[in-house]
């Protein structure tokens, strides 16, 4: 953990522009505090019957892969509170995009530009049309290139400097 | 519903974890939550076949919840596995003590059908030999 830590820190651009720092910073922060928020949740957890997704669900979706022959009642037990843990950091993940973009609607670009930086989720590259996949990353390169987003509400003064990225 | 939706979590399970996930100002668009109900379900079957590949090759037939655990550590989501490590253990946990309450249970509720199944001469001499029974049926008088 704490040699993780330190890759994160190396992670970090040298000269990156301040805010673009303080919101990677922000943005790290509170995923170490979701993290540690969900093994509290996990310490206090007295109920292991009821879960937010049904298990015979989960179980249909195992029995998918021909190779599973049989489930003991535990796995998907794991599935449904791993699968939570998932779905909320994905969505807190795609909520960062959406507040970087002054938006408060969460978006499917949003959650494919979550994808696009995290690389433990490479395996859902497939999931997520390329199409998604492209306005994110070009709206993450036009954000590495230091290109200016319009104040919220004030209209772009040069509707083409957004296509203007993807070009080069 | 459609053979597609079968295979994928509910979609209102999805939209409700992702609700309590966001501040109360958010709003979701309805092509976000179809994406990460593909994705969620898409991670099931991604750690699913890890886990059952560990099984085909220690020659076991059950996925177990270790096998689970342990695929999420071989596919790089160390959080997820240490999470659900404590998660795995603590539900054993509850599992064995819910056991063993159920076996209590299930030996008072097996002397109690033993007792009503037993004949006029029968019926006394397992009054006499079991004590729980007896205390259970001096207690009973006062009810009546």
């Amino acid at each position: 953990s704490e040699e993780k830590q330190q890759r994160e820190s190396f992670s970090i651009p040298k000269s990156p522009p301040p805010p673009q720092t303080l919101a990677k910073l922000r943005s790290q922060q509170q995923l170490q505090m979701f993290w540690a928020e969900q093994y509290r949740e996990i310490e206090a957890t007295t109920d292991f019957k009821n879960h937010n997704l049904p298990l015979a669900r989960i179980k249909k979706i195992m029995k998918a892969d021909e190779d599973v022959r049989m489930i003991a009642a535990e796995a998907p037990v794991v599935f449904a509170r791993a699968c939570e843990m998932f779905i909320l950091e994905l969505t807190h993940r795609g909520w960062a995009h959406a507040e970087e973009n002054k938006r408060r609607t969460l978006q499917k670009s949003d959650i494919a530009a979550a994808i696009a930086r995290t690389e433990v989720f490479d395996f859902l590259v497939d999931i997520v049309p390329r199409d998604d996949a492209k306005d994110a990353d070009a709206a993450a390169a036009a954000a590495a290139a230091g290109i200016p987003r319009p104040a919220a509400g004030v209209p772009a003064t040069d509707p083409l400097a957004y296509y203007y990225v993807p070009q080069q | 519903m459609t053979n597609g939706q079968d295979n994928l979590l509910p979609i209102a399970n999805v939209g409700r974890i992702m609700k309590d996930g966001l501040p109360p100002q958010a709003k979701i668009s309805k092509r976000a939550k179809e994406t990460i109900q593909e994705c969620a379900t898409e991670f099931i079957s991604f750690v699913t076949g890890e886990a059952s590949e560990r099984c085909r090759r220690e020659r076991r037939k059950t996925v177990n919840g270790d096998d689970v655990c342990h695929a999420m550590r071989s596919l790089g989501l160390d959080h997820y596995a240490d999470a659900m490590h404590r998660y795995l253990q603590r539900y054993r946990e509850g599992e064995e003590l819910a056991a063993s309450l159920n076996s209590s249970s299930s030996a008072a509720a097996a002397a109690a059908a033993a007792g009503s199944r037993g004949g006029g001469a029968i019926q006394i001499d397992v009054r006499a030999e079991l004590s729980i029974f007896r205390s259970g049926n001096n207690q009973g008088r006062p009810n009546n």
